[in-house]
Protein backbone atom coordinates (compact mmCIF):
# COMPACT_ATOMS: atom_id res chain seq x y z
CA UNK A 1 0.00 0.00 0.00
CA UNK A 2 2.80 2.38 0.88
CA UNK A 3 4.44 1.84 -2.47
CA UNK A 4 1.08 2.37 -4.10
CA UNK A 5 0.62 5.68 -2.25
CA UNK A 6 4.14 6.79 -3.11
CA UNK A 7 3.57 5.97 -6.74
CA UNK A 8 0.34 7.95 -6.74
CA UNK A 9 2.11 10.96 -5.19
CA UNK A 10 4.80 10.69 -7.81
CA UNK A 11 2.14 10.51 -10.48
CA UNK A 12 0.43 13.66 -9.19
CA UNK A 13 3.76 15.46 -9.03
CA UNK A 14 4.56 14.38 -12.56
CA UNK A 15 1.16 15.52 -13.87
CA UNK A 16 1.45 18.82 -11.97
CA UNK A 17 4.98 19.30 -13.28
CA UNK A 18 3.85 18.57 -16.81
CA UNK A 19 1.17 21.25 -16.72
CA UNK A 20 3.44 23.72 -14.96
CA UNK A 21 6.56 23.32 -17.09
CA UNK A 22 6.42 20.65 -19.77
CA UNK A 23 3.41 21.94 -21.66
CA UNK A 24 5.04 25.00 -23.02
CA UNK A 25 8.72 24.60 -22.41
CA UNK A 26 10.80 25.37 -25.47
CA UNK A 27 13.85 23.14 -25.47
CA UNK A 28 15.81 25.29 -27.93
CA UNK A 29 15.65 28.59 -26.07
CA UNK A 30 19.38 29.30 -26.14
CA UNK A 31 19.58 28.21 -29.76
CA UNK A 32 16.85 30.57 -30.97
CA UNK A 33 18.24 33.48 -28.96
CA UNK A 34 21.70 32.87 -30.40
CA UNK A 35 20.29 32.50 -33.89
CA UNK A 36 18.41 35.79 -33.67
CA UNK A 37 21.41 37.57 -32.20
CA UNK A 38 24.13 36.17 -34.46
CA UNK A 39 22.31 35.81 -37.74
CA UNK A 40 19.56 38.42 -37.62
CA UNK A 41 21.15 40.99 -35.35
CA UNK A 42 18.20 40.81 -32.97
CA UNK A 43 18.94 40.75 -29.24
CA UNK A 44 15.80 39.47 -27.56
CA UNK A 45 17.07 40.58 -24.14
CA UNK A 46 16.83 44.17 -25.30
CA UNK A 47 13.35 43.95 -26.75
CA UNK A 48 10.25 44.33 -24.58
CA UNK A 49 8.00 42.06 -26.68
CA UNK A 50 8.81 40.03 -29.75
CA UNK A 51 6.36 37.64 -31.38
CA UNK A 52 8.00 35.53 -33.99
CA UNK A 53 6.88 33.05 -36.59
CA UNK A 54 9.77 30.90 -37.79
CA UNK A 55 8.81 29.43 -41.15
CA UNK A 56 10.29 26.06 -41.99
CA UNK A 57 11.21 26.19 -45.66
CA UNK A 58 11.10 23.05 -47.74
CA UNK A 59 8.97 21.10 -45.29
CA UNK A 60 5.72 19.50 -46.39
CA UNK A 61 2.82 21.04 -44.47
CA UNK A 62 4.75 24.13 -43.37
CA UNK A 63 4.04 27.68 -44.60
CA UNK A 64 0.73 26.61 -46.12
CA UNK A 65 -1.76 29.13 -47.51
CA UNK A 66 -3.85 28.72 -44.34
CA UNK A 67 -0.88 29.49 -42.11
CA UNK A 68 0.24 32.47 -44.17
CA UNK A 69 -3.31 33.85 -44.30
CA UNK A 70 -3.50 33.51 -40.54
CA UNK A 71 -0.24 35.39 -40.07
CA UNK A 72 -1.41 38.15 -42.45
CA UNK A 73 -4.64 38.45 -40.49
CA UNK A 74 -2.79 39.44 -37.32
CA UNK A 75 -2.54 43.17 -36.86
CA UNK A 76 -0.08 43.26 -33.97
CA UNK A 77 2.89 45.57 -34.43
CA UNK A 78 5.27 43.21 -32.68
CA UNK A 79 4.74 40.20 -34.98
CA UNK A 80 7.72 39.25 -37.15
CA UNK A 81 8.44 36.39 -39.51
CA UNK A 82 11.72 34.56 -40.07
CA UNK A 83 12.05 33.01 -43.51
CA UNK A 84 14.91 31.38 -45.43
CA UNK A 85 16.14 33.00 -48.62
CA UNK A 86 15.24 29.96 -50.73
CA UNK A 87 11.78 30.96 -51.92
CA UNK A 88 11.83 34.35 -53.63
CA UNK A 89 8.09 34.32 -54.29
CA UNK A 90 7.28 33.67 -50.65
CA UNK A 91 9.52 36.53 -49.56
CA UNK A 92 7.80 38.86 -52.04
CA UNK A 93 4.43 37.77 -50.73
CA UNK A 94 5.48 38.32 -47.10
CA UNK A 95 6.89 41.74 -47.96
CA UNK A 96 3.71 42.88 -49.63
CA UNK A 97 1.44 41.56 -46.87
CA UNK A 98 3.46 42.46 -43.81
CA UNK A 99 5.93 45.11 -44.88
CA UNK A 100 9.64 44.53 -45.41
CA UNK A 101 10.59 45.52 -41.85
CA UNK A 102 8.55 42.63 -40.44
CA UNK A 103 10.30 39.97 -42.48
CA UNK A 104 13.63 38.71 -41.15
CA UNK A 105 15.51 36.78 -43.80
CA UNK A 106 17.72 33.87 -42.87
CA UNK A 107 20.21 34.69 -45.61
CA UNK A 108 22.50 31.73 -45.20
CA UNK A 109 19.84 29.23 -44.19
CA UNK A 110 21.31 28.82 -40.76
CA UNK A 111 18.18 27.53 -39.00
CA UNK A 112 19.44 23.96 -39.30
CA UNK A 113 22.83 24.88 -37.92
CA UNK A 114 21.18 26.25 -34.77
CA UNK A 115 19.01 23.16 -34.35
CA UNK A 116 15.86 25.07 -35.24
CA UNK A 117 14.62 22.71 -37.91
CA UNK A 118 11.15 21.50 -37.10
CA UNK A 119 8.51 19.56 -38.96
CA UNK A 120 6.12 22.53 -38.61
CA UNK A 121 6.42 26.29 -38.54
CA UNK A 122 6.82 27.56 -34.99
CA UNK A 123 5.52 30.57 -33.12
CA UNK A 124 7.61 31.94 -30.25
CA UNK A 125 6.61 34.82 -28.00
CA UNK A 126 9.42 36.61 -26.15
CA UNK A 127 8.81 38.99 -23.26
CA UNK A 128 11.92 40.74 -21.99
CA UNK A 129 14.10 37.99 -23.38
CA UNK A 130 12.10 35.14 -21.86
CA UNK A 131 9.89 32.82 -23.85
CA UNK A 132 6.36 33.21 -22.52
CA UNK A 133 4.69 30.95 -25.04
CA UNK A 134 5.58 28.85 -28.02
CA UNK A 135 3.81 26.38 -30.22
CA UNK A 136 3.96 24.59 -33.53
CA UNK A 137 1.81 26.53 -35.96
CA UNK A 138 -1.08 24.35 -37.01
CA UNK A 139 -4.67 25.34 -37.69
CA UNK A 140 -5.86 24.06 -34.34
CA UNK A 141 -3.42 26.41 -32.61
CA UNK A 142 -4.58 29.60 -34.33
CA UNK A 143 -6.91 30.58 -31.49
CA UNK A 144 -4.24 30.03 -28.85
CA UNK A 145 -1.79 32.17 -30.77
CA UNK A 146 -4.40 34.91 -31.12
CA UNK A 147 -5.05 34.72 -27.39
CA UNK A 148 -1.34 35.00 -26.69
CA UNK A 149 -1.14 38.08 -28.87
CA UNK A 150 -4.16 39.79 -27.36
CA UNK B 1 13.92 11.65 -65.38
CA UNK B 2 14.42 8.78 -67.84
CA UNK B 3 17.34 7.59 -69.90
CA UNK B 4 16.56 5.54 -72.98
CA UNK B 5 18.30 4.24 -76.07
CA UNK B 6 17.04 4.42 -79.66
CA UNK B 7 19.08 3.09 -82.59
CA UNK B 8 22.21 3.12 -80.49
CA UNK B 9 21.73 6.73 -79.42
CA UNK B 10 21.22 7.54 -75.77
CA UNK B 11 18.70 10.16 -74.67
CA UNK B 12 17.96 11.87 -71.40
CA UNK B 13 14.35 12.93 -70.82
CA UNK B 14 13.25 15.25 -68.04
CA UNK B 15 10.09 17.06 -67.08
CA UNK B 16 10.89 20.74 -66.84
CA UNK B 17 8.49 22.02 -64.17
CA UNK B 18 9.23 25.64 -65.09
CA UNK B 19 8.13 25.28 -68.71
CA UNK B 20 5.87 22.24 -68.14
CA UNK B 21 7.54 20.51 -71.06
CA UNK B 22 8.95 17.03 -71.45
CA UNK B 23 12.43 17.75 -72.77
CA UNK B 24 14.51 15.12 -74.55
CA UNK B 25 18.26 15.55 -74.92
CA UNK B 26 20.75 13.67 -77.05
CA UNK B 27 23.36 12.87 -74.42
CA UNK B 28 26.42 12.44 -76.60
CA UNK B 29 25.69 15.61 -78.58
CA UNK B 30 24.56 17.52 -75.46
CA UNK B 31 21.64 18.86 -77.46
CA UNK B 32 17.90 19.33 -76.95
CA UNK B 33 16.11 17.09 -79.47
CA UNK B 34 12.49 17.82 -78.72
CA UNK B 35 10.30 19.57 -76.21
CA UNK B 36 6.91 17.93 -75.75
CA UNK B 37 3.87 19.67 -74.32
CA UNK B 38 3.09 16.71 -72.09
CA UNK B 39 0.16 18.32 -70.28
CA UNK B 40 -1.86 17.86 -73.48
CA UNK B 41 -0.94 14.19 -73.52
CA UNK B 42 -1.83 13.34 -69.95
CA UNK B 43 -4.98 13.37 -67.84
CA UNK B 44 -6.26 16.62 -66.40
CA UNK B 45 -4.09 17.49 -63.42
CA UNK B 46 -7.04 18.50 -61.21
CA UNK B 47 -8.78 15.19 -61.85
CA UNK B 48 -5.88 12.74 -62.06
CA UNK B 49 -3.01 14.48 -60.27
CA UNK B 50 0.38 15.56 -61.56
CA UNK B 51 2.77 13.28 -63.42
CA UNK B 52 4.66 11.20 -60.84
CA UNK B 53 6.80 9.23 -63.20
CA UNK B 54 7.26 8.50 -66.88
CA UNK B 55 9.27 6.25 -69.12
CA UNK B 56 9.96 6.41 -72.84
CA UNK B 57 10.19 3.14 -74.72
CA UNK B 58 10.27 4.98 -78.03
CA UNK B 59 8.52 8.08 -79.36
CA UNK B 60 5.41 6.00 -80.10
CA UNK B 61 5.29 4.55 -76.58
CA UNK B 62 5.63 7.06 -73.79
CA UNK B 63 4.17 5.94 -70.46
CA UNK B 64 2.93 8.34 -67.80
CA UNK B 65 1.96 7.59 -64.22
CA UNK B 66 -0.37 10.06 -62.53
CA UNK B 67 -2.07 9.61 -59.19
CA UNK B 68 -5.22 8.17 -60.76
CA UNK B 69 -4.21 7.45 -64.34
CA UNK B 70 -1.72 5.30 -66.17
CA UNK B 71 -1.43 6.14 -69.85
CA UNK B 72 0.54 5.58 -73.00
CA UNK B 73 0.99 8.27 -75.60
CA UNK B 74 3.06 9.11 -78.61
CA UNK B 75 4.28 12.67 -79.07
CA UNK B 76 0.92 13.96 -80.27
CA UNK B 77 -1.91 11.91 -78.79
CA UNK B 78 -2.97 9.52 -76.03
CA UNK B 79 -3.00 5.90 -77.23
CA UNK B 80 -4.64 4.46 -74.13
CA UNK B 81 -5.36 5.52 -70.56
CA UNK B 82 -6.45 3.43 -67.60
CA UNK B 83 -7.86 4.75 -64.39
CA UNK B 84 -5.93 3.40 -61.42
CA UNK B 85 -6.15 3.59 -57.65
CA UNK B 86 -9.92 3.36 -57.62
CA UNK B 87 -9.99 1.74 -54.15
CA UNK B 88 -11.92 -1.23 -55.53
CA UNK B 89 -11.33 -4.94 -55.97
CA UNK B 90 -8.72 -7.30 -54.60
CA UNK B 91 -6.07 -4.64 -54.11
CA UNK B 92 -8.27 -1.81 -52.89
CA UNK B 93 -5.77 -0.90 -50.14
CA UNK B 94 -2.84 -0.76 -52.54
CA UNK B 95 -1.87 2.45 -54.28
CA UNK B 96 0.21 2.44 -57.46
CA UNK B 97 2.61 5.28 -56.99
CA UNK B 98 6.12 6.60 -57.35
CA UNK B 99 7.71 8.13 -54.33
CA UNK B 100 10.43 9.68 -56.53
CA UNK B 101 12.97 6.92 -56.22
CA UNK B 102 11.26 4.09 -58.07
CA UNK B 103 10.43 5.20 -61.61
CA UNK B 104 7.98 3.15 -63.66
CA UNK B 105 9.44 0.68 -66.13
CA UNK B 106 7.99 -0.72 -69.32
CA UNK B 107 8.94 -4.35 -69.91
CA UNK B 108 8.75 -4.96 -73.65
CA UNK B 109 9.13 -8.72 -73.13
CA UNK B 110 5.73 -9.11 -71.52
CA UNK B 111 4.14 -5.75 -72.34
CA UNK B 112 3.71 -4.92 -68.64
CA UNK B 113 4.57 -1.89 -66.56
CA UNK B 114 6.28 -2.09 -63.20
CA UNK B 115 5.08 0.42 -60.62
CA UNK B 116 5.95 0.98 -56.99
CA UNK B 117 3.05 0.45 -54.59
CA UNK B 118 2.19 1.27 -51.02
CA UNK B 119 -0.63 0.52 -48.63
CA UNK B 120 -2.65 3.74 -48.36
CA UNK B 121 -4.71 2.44 -45.44
CA UNK B 122 -1.68 1.40 -43.34
CA UNK B 123 0.09 3.63 -40.85
CA UNK B 124 3.81 3.90 -41.53
CA UNK B 125 4.61 2.82 -37.96
CA UNK B 126 2.62 -0.42 -38.26
CA UNK B 127 4.09 -3.68 -39.47
CA UNK B 128 1.25 -3.97 -41.97
CA UNK B 129 2.78 -1.08 -43.90
CA UNK B 130 5.90 -3.17 -44.50
CA UNK B 131 4.27 -6.52 -45.10
CA UNK B 132 2.12 -5.06 -47.85
CA UNK B 133 3.00 -5.03 -51.54
CA UNK B 134 6.10 -3.04 -52.50
CA UNK B 135 5.72 -3.08 -56.28
CA UNK B 136 3.46 -4.49 -58.93
CA UNK B 137 3.45 -5.41 -62.56
CA UNK B 138 0.51 -3.87 -64.42
CA UNK B 139 -1.00 -5.27 -67.60
CA UNK B 140 -2.80 -2.64 -69.66
CA UNK B 141 -4.17 -5.41 -71.86
CA UNK B 142 -6.45 -6.88 -69.20
CA UNK B 143 -6.25 -4.06 -66.65
CA UNK B 144 -4.89 -6.28 -63.88
CA UNK B 145 -1.79 -6.19 -61.79
CA UNK B 146 0.19 -8.72 -59.82
CA UNK B 147 2.66 -8.44 -56.99
CA UNK B 148 6.32 -8.61 -57.96
CA UNK B 149 8.95 -10.62 -56.06
CA UNK B 150 11.06 -8.82 -53.40
CA UNK B 151 9.19 -7.32 -50.49
CA UNK B 152 10.17 -4.79 -47.86
CA UNK B 153 13.36 -5.33 -45.94
CA UNK B 154 12.95 -7.35 -42.74
CA UNK B 155 14.54 -4.45 -40.88
CA UNK B 156 11.40 -2.40 -41.44
CA UNK B 157 9.09 -5.23 -40.46
CA UNK B 158 10.96 -5.74 -37.19
CA UNK B 159 11.86 -2.16 -36.34
CA UNK B 160 10.71 1.41 -36.81
CA UNK B 161 12.81 4.00 -38.63
CA UNK B 162 10.38 6.92 -38.95
CA UNK B 163 10.98 8.92 -42.14
CA UNK B 164 14.03 6.79 -42.87
CA UNK B 165 11.97 4.36 -44.95
CA UNK B 166 12.84 5.29 -48.52
CA UNK B 167 12.80 2.70 -51.26
CA UNK B 168 15.07 2.85 -54.29
CA UNK B 169 14.18 0.67 -57.21
CA UNK B 170 15.58 0.41 -60.73
CA UNK B 171 14.58 -2.08 -63.38
CA UNK B 172 16.43 -3.33 -66.45
CA UNK B 173 15.86 -5.86 -69.22
CA UNK B 174 16.89 -8.90 -67.20
CA UNK B 175 16.82 -7.73 -63.58
CA UNK B 176 15.65 -5.23 -61.07
CA UNK B 177 17.37 -4.02 -57.97
CA UNK B 178 15.79 -2.77 -54.75
CA UNK B 179 17.49 -0.92 -51.94
CA UNK B 180 16.24 0.62 -48.69
CA UNK B 181 17.60 3.74 -47.07
CA UNK B 182 18.38 2.13 -43.69
CA UNK B 183 19.34 -1.34 -44.88
CA UNK B 184 22.88 -2.07 -46.14
CA UNK B 185 21.64 -5.12 -48.06
CA UNK B 186 20.88 -4.99 -51.74
CA UNK B 187 17.98 -7.02 -53.15
CA UNK B 188 18.36 -8.24 -56.69
CA UNK B 189 15.78 -10.05 -58.78
CA UNK B 190 16.93 -12.01 -61.79
CA UNK B 191 14.06 -11.95 -64.28
CA UNK B 192 15.50 -14.80 -66.34
CA UNK B 193 16.09 -17.28 -63.51
CA UNK B 194 13.24 -15.81 -61.46
CA UNK B 195 15.40 -15.75 -58.36
CA UNK B 196 15.84 -13.26 -55.57
CA UNK B 197 19.39 -12.62 -54.39
CA UNK B 198 20.28 -10.71 -51.24
CA UNK B 199 23.75 -9.20 -51.12
CA UNK B 200 25.52 -7.48 -48.29
CA UNK B 201 26.18 -3.96 -49.48
CA UNK B 202 27.42 -2.15 -46.41
CA UNK B 203 29.63 0.86 -46.91
CA UNK B 204 33.00 1.01 -45.19
CA UNK B 205 31.93 4.49 -44.19
CA UNK B 206 29.10 3.11 -42.04
CA UNK B 207 30.55 2.06 -38.67
CA UNK B 208 27.16 1.93 -36.94
CA UNK B 209 23.72 0.67 -37.91
CA UNK B 210 20.99 3.21 -38.48
CA UNK B 211 19.48 3.93 -35.07
CA UNK B 212 16.10 2.31 -34.46
CA UNK B 213 13.38 4.75 -33.44
CA UNK B 214 10.95 3.99 -30.68
CA UNK B 215 7.37 3.84 -31.92
CA UNK B 216 6.47 6.30 -29.18
CA UNK B 217 7.80 8.94 -31.61
CA UNK B 218 5.40 7.84 -34.32
CA UNK B 219 3.65 11.25 -34.35
CA UNK B 220 6.69 13.34 -33.44
CA UNK B 221 7.63 14.57 -36.90
CA UNK B 222 10.41 16.82 -35.62
CA UNK B 223 12.07 13.86 -33.90
CA UNK B 224 11.69 11.77 -37.03
CA UNK B 225 13.05 14.58 -39.19
CA UNK B 226 16.13 14.92 -37.00
CA UNK B 227 16.71 11.17 -37.05
CA UNK B 228 16.41 11.17 -40.83
CA UNK B 229 18.81 14.14 -41.04
CA UNK B 230 21.72 12.73 -39.08
CA UNK B 231 21.60 8.97 -39.58
CA UNK B 232 23.51 7.26 -42.44
CA UNK B 233 21.45 6.84 -45.59
CA UNK B 234 21.60 4.51 -48.60
CA UNK B 235 20.43 6.41 -51.66
CA UNK B 236 20.02 5.64 -55.37
CA UNK B 237 21.29 2.37 -56.82
CA UNK B 238 22.04 1.97 -60.54
CA UNK B 239 23.11 -0.89 -62.76
CA UNK B 240 25.66 -0.18 -65.49
CA UNK B 241 24.74 -2.40 -68.42
CA UNK B 242 27.78 -1.26 -70.40
CA UNK B 243 30.36 -2.32 -67.84
CA UNK B 244 28.35 -4.80 -65.71
CA UNK B 245 28.78 -2.77 -62.55
CA UNK B 246 26.47 -1.45 -59.87
CA UNK B 247 26.68 2.02 -58.36
CA UNK B 248 25.18 2.80 -55.01
CA UNK B 249 25.22 6.19 -53.32
CA UNK B 250 25.58 6.40 -49.59
CA UNK B 251 25.39 9.38 -47.22
CA UNK B 252 27.49 9.07 -44.09
CA UNK B 253 25.95 9.63 -40.66
CA UNK B 254 26.80 12.74 -38.66
CA UNK B 255 26.75 13.58 -34.97
CA UNK B 256 23.79 15.58 -33.73
CA UNK B 257 25.92 18.46 -32.43
CA UNK B 258 29.45 19.76 -32.91
CA UNK B 259 31.82 20.67 -30.06
CA UNK B 260 31.07 24.37 -30.69
CA UNK B 261 27.37 23.78 -29.96
CA UNK B 262 26.16 24.05 -33.54
CA UNK B 263 24.04 21.33 -35.05
CA UNK B 264 24.92 19.17 -38.01
CA UNK B 265 22.72 19.31 -41.09
CA UNK B 266 21.95 17.16 -44.09
CA UNK B 267 24.57 19.15 -45.99
CA UNK B 268 27.29 18.00 -43.61
CA UNK B 269 26.91 14.41 -44.70
CA UNK B 270 29.52 13.09 -47.10
CA UNK B 271 28.41 11.40 -50.28
CA UNK B 272 30.08 8.07 -50.99
CA UNK B 273 29.90 6.31 -54.33
CA UNK B 274 30.07 2.55 -53.88
CA UNK B 275 31.06 0.56 -56.96
CA UNK B 276 30.18 -3.15 -57.11
CA UNK B 277 31.00 -5.78 -59.69
CA UNK B 278 28.37 -7.85 -61.50
CA UNK B 279 28.19 -10.23 -58.51
CA UNK B 280 27.56 -7.28 -56.21
CA UNK B 281 30.96 -7.56 -54.59
CA UNK B 282 32.19 -4.19 -53.46
CA UNK B 283 35.14 -3.06 -55.59
CA UNK B 284 35.79 0.40 -54.27
CA UNK B 285 34.26 3.49 -52.68
CA UNK B 286 34.82 7.11 -53.62
CA UNK B 287 34.22 9.87 -51.11
CA UNK B 288 32.88 12.96 -52.89
CA UNK B 289 32.61 15.01 -49.72
CA UNK B 290 29.50 17.08 -49.13
CA UNK B 291 27.21 19.02 -51.47
CA UNK B 292 28.91 18.01 -54.69
CA UNK B 293 26.54 15.65 -56.49
CA UNK B 294 22.86 14.70 -56.46
CA UNK B 295 22.38 10.92 -56.70
CA UNK B 296 18.73 11.02 -57.79
CA UNK B 297 19.55 12.90 -60.99
CA UNK B 298 22.62 10.84 -61.86
CA UNK B 299 22.49 8.15 -64.53
CA UNK B 300 24.55 5.63 -66.48
CA UNK B 301 25.60 6.36 -70.06
CA UNK B 302 27.96 4.85 -72.59
CA UNK B 303 30.76 7.11 -71.43
CA UNK B 304 30.41 6.27 -67.76
CA UNK B 305 28.47 7.42 -64.72
CA UNK B 306 26.93 10.85 -65.22
CA UNK B 307 27.05 12.58 -61.85
CA UNK B 308 24.58 15.42 -61.50
CA UNK B 309 26.35 18.46 -60.06
CA UNK B 310 24.77 19.99 -56.97
CA UNK B 311 24.32 23.60 -58.00
CA UNK B 312 22.81 25.37 -55.00
CA UNK B 313 26.00 26.71 -53.50
CA UNK B 314 27.79 27.50 -56.75
CA UNK B 315 26.80 30.94 -58.02
CA UNK B 316 28.87 30.50 -61.18
CA UNK B 317 26.48 27.84 -62.47
CA UNK B 318 23.29 28.77 -64.31
CA UNK B 319 20.08 27.90 -62.47
CA UNK B 320 18.41 27.05 -65.76
CA UNK B 321 20.87 24.33 -66.75
CA UNK B 322 21.79 20.91 -65.44
CA UNK B 323 25.46 20.07 -65.09
CA UNK B 324 27.08 16.65 -65.12
CA UNK B 325 30.55 15.30 -64.45
CA UNK B 326 31.21 11.98 -66.14
CA UNK B 327 33.04 9.36 -64.13
CA UNK B 328 34.81 7.16 -66.67
CA UNK B 329 35.60 3.72 -65.32
CA UNK B 330 38.08 1.48 -67.12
Amino acid sequence: MMYCGLNRSLLYLTIFGFFLFGCNEFEKTEEIKNFLKNELNTDTDKIEVLNLFVLQYGICGASTEEILSFIYSLDNDDVYVVVGDVDVNLIKQLHSNMGEEKVLIDKNQKLDRYGLRFANDIFVSFKKGEIGYWTFVTENKFNKIRKCLS
Amino acid sequence: MDVFSLQDTLYLAIINRLTEKLEVYNISENRLITSIDYLNLTGDVDEFGRVLSFTIHNFDSIFFLQQYLLSMTNTVEIKWAKQINTFKGQYKDIFLYNLDHAPIYYDKNNNRISVQTYCHSCHDYKKSNYTSMLHASYSPKDDTYMELPVGHSKMYIDNYYGFHNHIFRREYDDRYVVSFSADPNIYLYNKIDKEIEVHGGRSRYQPKDVRILSRKYKTDNTKKLRHFTIEPFYDTILYDEYRNLYYRFFYTGVEDKNPDGTYNTMGDKELILMIFDNDLKLITEINFGSNKYRPGWSFVGKEGLYLNVYQSNDTTLSKTKMYYDVLRIK
